[in-house]
């Protein structure tokens, strides 16, 4: 079984290609440029494979959190090649993919924080149990409530604002340390998970999956709704006739 | 030559099958008006996620239609820019992810140029022409003198054209969006009943300007002695408003016409192009212009007026005919002016 997965949630962007005897990925940080950069990046994942989109049986994308434009580029471009190829593709948050990187053993009894920079001033945050599983639900939660999604046991943070978490979690006296070396997701660790996810059959060529936005849109609803203002004095366009 | 188009610029997202011999398989357009209208104007980041949860399903839909697979395309074509940037990204790496599949050219199309072009998809109008450009989000003149050469005439200082009618819609309550809507409540009423000025009527070159005119509006609605939005009063403002347009309109391509000549003494073909070319009104004033002036008027069906995916991938036809197909790490470009060498309009925006 062949998968082709993808993340571009965050400031890295990777392509992974995983089959029954070998993973390769690759990955560059960025803040920008993701759009320019990801399909030169799976071509070239796909040459080092040696493998074209006939072998691929899957594709597996991050759904999000994460930028809203980031989390876009990189479902319109998994949803693009699964139509044209005619194969599936699984999605996968941000969050999974990070935890999965921080296995059972790196955490150490501890359970898993995933925190996501949302650069609006909160964190995307979900909870993993030392075991594995997820405790709670992906969420946009303020550092001054990240305390009350913890549960009551030593915690290992990781993600992008894995840092920040620590730094406000400690002064509150948790037992609370940093993973090491896992900030952004990699498209290495959503290939394995949108693998299991096809064995286990959670996807069909016809569903795509939807983006994991967590905050909606922006609207600024608008004022007076376009009218004038009442306080508005006329000085010009005088009507000609009463 | 068969061509997949992809339009995801604004609020309509858009998918096509064109054919080199001016065939349109399909076209499909999905408005989101109903998404937009609670907001009176289109909201960037409720387009874009729109756009992505429907382009992939419309494009199958526009494939089927045509009777295609993906692998007898002959290239990809999307919108590259100008537009609202988080649409065109989702255009622009859906095509790229269908042309990295199958091994297609992937073709970067100016949205203006999907405008500019349609006519020659429709009519076959050979260049060079004079192509009158009035959108909601573009108000211009140019010369069309070949794929990917304009040269432009003249372009709004403010506000395009589009963009005013929706706002005096607004102003009026009459809903969103405002173009049509404008154009039935002008009906049956008095165009000379509000004295609104006509920009930069008589003056030399083809700029136009219509901030000032929807000012006047918007002090006429103020001043309004009483009724204020009785029907009668929004008929009056509407017909005058329209009229005003209408005439600096008009006083604005004549002397683009004149331009034009100067440069291009034996072409007579005059296109509008644009959302704003589906004012019937306005299609008309043209019209008598272009047969006072010797021009031969082309104006596409109104479908193919609006926003379409047929123009993006009738371009994209034009492009790869020349071979001007782009690269995989394309940069979607918010800002994509048809002429870089155009001067800049005092006031205007660099945005086309």
């Amino acid at each position: 079984m062949n998968i082709l997965a993808l993340d571009t949630t965050t400031s890295a962007c990777s392509v992974a290609v995983m089959t029954d005897e070998v993973m390769i990925g690759r990955s560059e940080v960025m803040e920008r440029g993701h759009a320019e950069a990801l399909l030169p990046m799976i071509k070239a994942v796909l040459n080092e494979a040696s493998m074209g989109f006939p072998e691929i049986d899957a594709l597996g994308v991050t759904v999000g959190p994460g930028a809203f434009t980031g989390l876009r580029i990189g479902l319109a471009a998994a949803r693009g090649m699964a139509l044209a190829a005619g194969i599936p593709c699984v999605g996968v948050t941000s969050l999974e993919a990070i935890a999965e990187a921080i296995d059972f053993e790196k955490r150490a009894g501890r359970a898993l924080l995933v925190a996501l920079d949302s650069k609006r001033g909160d964190i995307f945050a979900q909870v993993f149990a030392a075991t594995g599983p997820p405790l709670t639900a992906p969420e946009a939660v303020s550092f001054d409530g990240l305390a009350d999604i913890l549960p009551e046991q030593p915690v290992v943070v990781a993600g992008t604002a894995a840092a920040a978490a620590v730094e406000c979690l400690v002064p509150r006296g948790l037992d609370v340390v940093m993973a090491a070396g896992c900030s952004s997701p990699h498209a290495r660790d959503v290939a394995r998970v949108a693998a299991r996810r096809y064995i286990a059959g959670e996807t069909t060529a016809n569903n795509p999956p939807s983006p994991l936005y967590l905050r909606s849109p922006d609207t600024g609803a608008p004022k007076h709704r376009g009218r004038p203002k009442p306080t508005d004095t006329p000085n010009s366009g005088r009507p000609v006739k009463p | 030559m068969i061509v997949l188009g992809i339009e995801t610029s604004c609020d309509e997202t858009a998918a096509a099958v064109v054919t080199g011999d001016r065939r349109i398989l399909s076209d499909r357009v999905l408005s989101q008006l109903d998404d937009h209208r609670p907001f009176g104007g289109v909201v960037p980041e409720i387009a874009a996620r729109a756009h992505l949860e429907y382009l992939d399903g419309l494009i199958a839909e526009a494939m089927e239609e045509a009777g295609v697979a993906f692998a007898d395309l002959d290239g990809v074509a999307a919108t590259g820019g100008p537009g609202l940037i988080g649409g065109v990204i989702v255009g622009v790496m859906t095509a790229k992810a269908i042309a990295t599949v199958h091994d297609l050219p992937l073709l970067a199309v100016n949205h203006l140029e999907g405008h500019a072009l349609t006519a020659r998809l429709t009519d076959d109008v050979p260049f060079p022409f004079l192509l009158l450009l009035v959108s909601g989000g573009h108000c211009q003149l140019l010369a069309v003198e070949g794929v990917g050469k304009y040269t432009r005439l003249g372009t709004t200082v403010d506000d395009a054209l589009g963009e005013a009618f929706d706002k005096v819609a607004k102003m009026l309550d009459l809903g969103y969006p405002g173009g049509p809507l404008v154009e039935r409540a002008a009906r049956g009423g008095d165009p000379a009943r509000f004295a609104l000025p006509r920009p930069m009527k008589g003056r030399p070159g083809c700029h136009f300007s219509f901030s000032g005119l929807k000012t006047a509006v918007k002090h006429t609605i103020a001043a309004l002695p009483s009724g204020g939005l009785a029907a009668t009063n929004v008929a009056d403002i509407c017909a005058s408003f329209q009229t005003a347009a209408g005439e600096a309109l008009m006083d604005r391509t004549r002397n683009a016409i004149g331009e034009f000549r100067a440069r291009y003494p034996d072409a007579d073909n005059i296109v509008i192009a644009g959302g704003v070319a589906a004012n019937s009104t306005l299609r008309a004033l043209l019209g008598e212009l272009a047969e006072r002036e010797g021009m031969r008027l082309t104006a596409p069906p109104q479908p193919l007026c609006t926003d379409n995916g047929a123009m993006i991938a009738w371009a994209g036809i034009e492009r790869l005919r020349l071979g001007l197909t782009n690269p995989l790490d394309f940069r979607p470009r918010p800002r994509w002016p048809l002429d870089p060498d155009a001067p800049p309009a005092a006031f205007a925006g660099v945005k086309a």
